[in-house]
């Protein structure tokens, strides 16, 4: 019995050794491994550093000589980003058509900070009873309401289209139209004392979609009472129209009849306000 | 032996299980994988509207969104409309879920002023959906078929 716990004692001692044994040269190996590793780690560390120490230089030789052919570029973009950054534009569909422009990727950057207070069906007469007015900070509010928390430098109104077509707003005479303008440049100085207001006017429609009733003639003699009125009121009038000369072709609307589409806010909208901004002293 | 075998058997089990359960998650949905799977339906085009925009129009910080994707048509007078967000905090979710509620019926007041009757439809048709941290919207002709997209990819 002596002997055979004898041969069961040695017998462990010897698979322990064994056990031991591999162990340690596990270890050894798994230790080549994590420095071979470390190494190749660091091999591929050291790469990447030259290369993004190689494209680094290139990118400041580029940036150094596009700088210098475009500082004046540079100090343009950045007076119309001044002029616009958290500045309200304030309209219906077309200007809702904007916003949403803003977010397509031909958009300058400069658009990115502007505020959008649009409202679908949007007209002049309803936009200071309107307490369900656009969208602003999660909540539908009445146009003064949104004045009073953005306290902006500058308003850009455009409004008007959707009553002279008689369309989701009701069909009034320019006379009157141009007296409910009047009253609501009266209650957005009240609302917002210290803001520039510009009015943007109204461009014209496409050939195809003119009526007696609603024509290009109409929208041009609208502008033109609006010219006249912004003097007496106190606040900037831009002719947007005019970039579009006598009738809005086609190509630059998205439903052949008043709508812009991207075409028309890259080509013409953001050309002009940029012109608008560069010229502001 | 016998019994210690069993225990190991049941417990290698519930592991499994455990495992498929977390899997389910919504919080694994990748939501631009969904959106690019049910954009292509839309009938119109869809802009993915800017940070900015998402801040002022539905007050909307979106760092406190894990992931979203808030999308509209190029078209104004069109309701088209891909909102999904994925948000952890309860409380701003239960604010931004009454944001969108706030901005679908302001879309239903503008195309029903505007004389669009069928878009108008789409809008009073269409419902916030929640599950878990996500909250979806599909304002769409095809939103039966989106939801489903989206619900299928939740569960």
């Amino acid at each position: 019995m002596n002997k055979r716990a004898n041969r069961v004692y040695w017998l462990l001692l010897i698979m322990m050794l064994i056990f031991g044994f591999s162990m340690a040269i596990d270890g050894i190996r798994a230790d080549k491994h994590k420095n071979d590793q470390v190494q190749d780690a660091y091999a591929q560390m050291t790469t990447e550093v030259t290369t993004v120490e190689i494209t680094t230089e290139m990118s400041s030789e580029s940036m150094e000589s596009s700088e210098l052919t475009t500082l004046t570029d540079e100090e343009a973009k950045q007076k119309i980003n001044n002029f616009y950054s958290g500045q309200v534009f304030m309209g219906d569909s077309i200007m809702s058509g904007f916003a949403t422009y803003t977010s397509t990727k031909e958009a300058p950057e400069w658009l990115n900070n502007v505020i959008f207070l649009s409202k679908v069906s949007w007209g002049i007469s309803s936009v200071l009873g309107d307490n369900n007015g656009p969208m602003y900070q999660g909540k539908s509010r009445n146009i003064k309401e949104s004045l009073s928390m953005i306290n902006p430098q500058r308003i850009f109104i455009n409004l008007g289209i959707n009553e002279m077509n008689g369309l989701g707003s009701p069909g009034y005479s320019i006379d009157k139209l141009i007296g409910k303008y009047g009253e609501l440049i009266t209650g957005l100085k009240e609302a917002a004392p210290d803001s520039k207001i510009y009015i943007i006017n109204i461009t014209p429609c496409t050939e195809e979609r003119e009526t007696p009733m609603f024509s290009n003639a109409v929208i041009k003699e609208f502008d033109k009472a609006l010219e006249e009125s912004a003097k007496t009121w106190g606040v900037t009038y831009l002719d947007l129209a005019g970039e579009f000369g006598d009738v809005l072709e086609p190509e630059l609307s998205s439903d052949n009849f008043v709508h812009h589409n991207n075409k028309a806010y890259s080509e013409k909208w953001v050309p002009f306000l940029e012109k608008v901004a560069l010229n502001d002293n | 032996m016998k019994k210690i075998i069993k225990l190991f058997v049941i417990a290698v089990s519930l592991c499994t299980f455990a495992g498929c359960n977390g899997s389910n998650n919504s919080s694994n949905i990748s939501i631009s994988t969904v959106y690019s799977g049910i954009s292509p339906m839309a009938e119109g085009t869809l802009v993915e509207m800017n940070d900015n925009y998402i801040s002022n129009y539905y007050g909307i910080d979106v760092a406190d969104l894990q992931e979203y994707v808030f999308a509209q048509s190029d078209d104004p007078k069109s309701a088209e409309t891909i909102i999904i967000f994925k948000c952890q905090d309860g409380e701003k979710r239960k604010l931004y879920v009454q944001a969108v509620e706030n901005a679908l019926n302001q879309k239903y007041d503008e195309l029903t002023n505007y004389d669009l009757p069928d878009e108008a439809k789409l809008v009073k048709q269409s419902k916030i959906r929640k599950s878990d941290d996500l909250v979806y919207l599909v304002i769409s002709d095809k939103s039966k078929e989106m939801n489903k997209i989206i619900k299928d990819s939740i569960s």
